[in-house]
């Protein structure tokens, strides 16, 4: 696909003399990403580890949330304590760490939470599945350009534009678990400057009645949960372009129940709950000069708003994180020479409110009420020059300024060389940070257990890594990468000997050393990926693995279209290797089976039906629960089922 | 950081160095229309807003239909020079943009110049360049650069 950039006379659709040469009626190039240096290029030029995935690929492997979507790609896979999703990347993931080390972009704009750091992946995640139009996972450092959060990897999801729908769609679906979902959406192109789409989503889960053996006995109703799993989500997202402005706006709320008994509260009590919204509206300008350089300027407003429910011995407990922040973004980008360009940029974050805190409900008593706001500073600038024909270096370096820990500097370099035919290799170095949140710096609950922390440092990352990539026969690539990592300043809670107070404080390292490989392609009809990851991660000091990393992973998926493409059936496979848990016992490995039939018979009407059996052998498996969990581990789904209807009018 | 200054040295010279303008012919290549186009002669400026898409009519109101050599013809590393200022790398990198950000995509490459002047033979708005010197055939003409 990347010859098709080069080469647009591949594109049918553009002859010489048609209408279409002037209107493209098809998405942006599936083969371009944009987050692994702030401008688009493609996937084989990137100075990093990307992969792509589609919503064509959505649709017919039948993901239905976004830590689906990621838990396809190389190198990374989820797991779910029955209230939020966590990701983990090449071994890598703390436990309670609600994925503030990857960093979640929508078109380009940061999501993850100015107070916690929260990057929400599950069903609570910002955007619907059915908006997506595709994402950009770029494995590595990215804080040379982004600053805080791109830690382990930058995740970019690009949301539909108008041109994506004829006119209107509904989509109606029903699946295991009393659970529906009907979302809404419209867009249209009007002409190469004008460009409108919206979308919105309803989801309700009744939700499952599940066993825990560690709550079997008769006060706490013989371990089972009967109603306390539901789940409701409403989210909406719009965007118009006219021109070279854009503004964008999007919302989602969620309310989860959580039959954990999670934190030590009571058991089989349905009040336990979570609520989590977030929203932002973006107004963008991106304006192409004369000269070919090129200007973005965004100004962004985000709200986050996470609200939990613990019932202790009767007793309702709340905690809350409340933030809102502004983002104001410029960079430039010159092209020079043959091949050269540089950009530069700057940031100016605004974090209005970074409020939190603990109180009860009745009797009255507050723990924490901690208000606060910040400013945050940062200018990077990113150089790319030839240095002979086939041979790209990119040099890239930000600086960010934080009212509290002060500056801190990160760069990345790469060497990015067509060394073959359809051959490229790439050598890359970068490190990156994550600031210490307002969570771990100012939470406390008066001193009774906690107490705020002092002078916490960000916590740093250094990563080298080398990828091959090879394009074989028939559209069929083969990518192999090598991969170190190493962590130091890790936050974590310890006991604080001189108070016995719980403090958080920079207390651990962790290192993984790893390689991938995966092919993906087409062969006749079909398609399909494989992809393996060896990943030999540790905490430094203990030597052991971190909890919940398994060295082997495994993903496979195939597509084979029938009946002119009026059918088509795609098989998943994804396998997880074997991982410690936080008692010191052992999560087991386990082969999940997924199955999606994708039948589009009238396409006229542009209507669509869709089944799909997930963890079709009944695959018994579960997930280490973090510290918070009396379970060492949870048990995940079994088989289930979801069955949908798209119509285009 | 000496691969920085080299490059910035050449950031230098591409961004502010002027260039003397050649006749089309001494660049090494001409620009062609269809015979029939009504078109006498255009500037290399309104030529590059063609190419680039920023003008997307003829000024008879006809929509222009720019055709472009593949990226390793040593006629398109001189049209783009000579009528963008920009190498053929720096044009395509603008496209990567405009086809990410959903505005526009590029004009139709051909592989070779025949296809390109079969093209243009057979597009009356059509407009696009071959090497200096060569015979066009029948049904296309070159297109005097005024400037």
């Amino acid at each position: 696909m990347a010859l098709l950039v080069a080469c647009p006379s591949a594109l049918p659709a553009q002859e010489a003399g048609s209408a279409a040469a002037q209107v493209p009626d098809a998405g942006p190039d599936p083969q371009l990403v944009f987050a692994a240096s702030r401008y688009a290029q493609t996937t084989t030029e990137a100075p990093a580890s990307v992969s792509l995935i589609t919503r064509s690929e959505i649709e017919r492997y039948g993901y239905r949330t976004f830590g689906e979507i990621l838990g396809a790609a190389r190198g990374f896979f989820t797991s779910f304590d029955r209230n939020y999703t966590y990701v983990t990347v090449r071994g890598l993931a703390r436990q309670g760490d609600y994925n503030t080390r990857i960093l979640l972009l929508v078109d380009g704009h940061r999501l993850n939470d100015a107070s916690s750091d929260n990057g929400y992946m599950g069903t609570e995640s910002a955007v619907d599945v059915d908006a997506i139009e595709r994402v950009e996972i770029i494995r590595g450092p990215g804080s040379s350009l982004f600053g805080t959060n791109a830690f382990y990897a930058v995740v970019n999801v690009i949301t539909r534009q108008g041109r994506s729908l004829s006119a209107a769609e509904a989509r109606v679906e029903g699946s295991s678990y009393d659970s529906y979902r009907g979302t809404l959406g419209w867009g249209r192109r009007f002409s190469p400057t004008v460009e409108v789409f919206a979308t919105g989503s309803v989801y309700r889960s009744g939700g499952q009645r599940l066993y825990y053996p560690e709550f079997d006995d008769p006060a706490t109703n013989s371990g089972i949960v009967a109603a306390a799993d539901s789940d409701r989500t409403e989210k909406g997202l719009a965007k118009v372009r006219v021109g070279d402005f854009t503004a964008e706006a999007a919302f989602s709320r969620r309310r989860k129940l959580v039959p954990t008994a999670s934190y030590g509260t009571d058991f089989n009590d349905p009040r336990e709950q979570t609520s989590d919204r977030q929203a932002f509206a973006a107004l963008n300008f991106e304006h192409p000069f004369e000269d070919l350089s090129r200007l973005w300027v965004s100004l962004t407003y985000n709200t986050f708003r996470y609200d939990g429910t613990y019932p202790y011995s009767g007793v309702l407990s709340r905690d809350y994180t409340h933030t809102d922040w502004y983002t104001l973004e410029a960079q430039y980008l010159r092209l020079v020479g043959e091949g050269h360009s540089l950009t530069a940029g700057g940031e100016l974050r605004w974090n209005r409110h970074q409020d939190q805190g603990v109180y009860d409900v009745d009797p009255a008593f507050t723990y924490l009420d901690d208000r606060r706001s910040s400013w945050v500073g940062a200018a990077f600038v990113q150089a790319s020059a030839r240095l002979a024909s086939a041979v790209q270096l990119y040099a890239g370096v930000r600086h960010d300024r934080y009212q509290g820990f002060g500056g801190t500097t990160n760069p990345r370099a790469a060497l990015v060389a067509a060394v073959g035919p359809g051959t490229s290799l790439k050598a890359l170095y970068g490190r990156a940070f994550r600031a210490p949140n307002q969570y771990e710096q100012f939470y406390n609950d008066g001193g009774i257990s906690q107490k705020p922390a002092n002078s916490l440092r960000p916590e740093r990352i250094e990563t080298f890594e080398l990828e091959a990539d090879q394009a074989l026969a028939n559209g069929i690539r083969a990518v192999a990468s090598i991969y170190h990592l190493r962590v130091r300043n890790l936050i974590g809670l310890e006991t604080d000997s001189t108070d016995g107070l719980l403090v958080f404080r920079n207390v651990a390292r962790a290192r993984s050393t790893g390689g991938e490989v995966g092919v993906e392609g087409h062969l006749g009809p079909m398609d399909g990926r494989v992809t393996y990851g060896y990943q030999h991660a540790e905490d430094v000091g203990t030597e052991g693995a971190p909890v919940n990393s398994p060295r082997h992973l495994v993903r496979m998926g195939v597509s084979v279209p029938t009946f002119d493409d009026r059918l088509r059936a795609s098989l998943e496979l994804r396998y997880v290797g074997q991982r410690p848990t936080a008692a010191g016992g052992d999560a087991a490995s386990y082969t999940l089976t997924n199955v999606t039939l994708l039948a589009r018979p009238w396409r006229a009407c542009g209507c669509e039906l869709s089944g799909s059996v997930y963890n079709l052998f009944r695959t018994r498996y579960a997930d280490p629960g973090g510290e918070e969990h009396t379970q060492d581990l949870i048990p995940q789904d079994g088989r289930a089922f979801r069955l949908g209807a798209r119509a285009s009018f | 950081m000496r691969p920085l200054g080299l490059f910035l040295g050449v950031v230098g010279t591409f961004a502010f160095g002027a260039m003397r303008p050649l006749a089309a012919q001494e660049a090494g290549y001409v620009v062609v229309v269809n015979a029939s186009s009504p078109v006498k002669s255009i500037s290399r400026t309104e030529l590059s807003r063609i190419f680039l898409k920023r003008k997307t009519q003829w000024a008879t109101g006809e929509t222009a239909v720019p055709v472009d050599l593949g990226e390793k013809s040593t006629s398109r590393s001189a049209f783009s020079k000579d009528v963008h200022h920009k190498s053929v790398g720096a044009v395509k990198a603008f496209w990567q943009q405009q086809i990410y950000s959903g505005r526009e995509t590029p004009p139709v490459e051909k592989a070779s110049e025949d296809e390109l002047l079969q093209a243009v033979r057979t597009t009356p708005a059509a407009v696009g360049y071959v090497s200096a010197g060569r015979n066009l055939g029948s049904g296309v003409r070159v297109l005097p650069l005024s400037n």
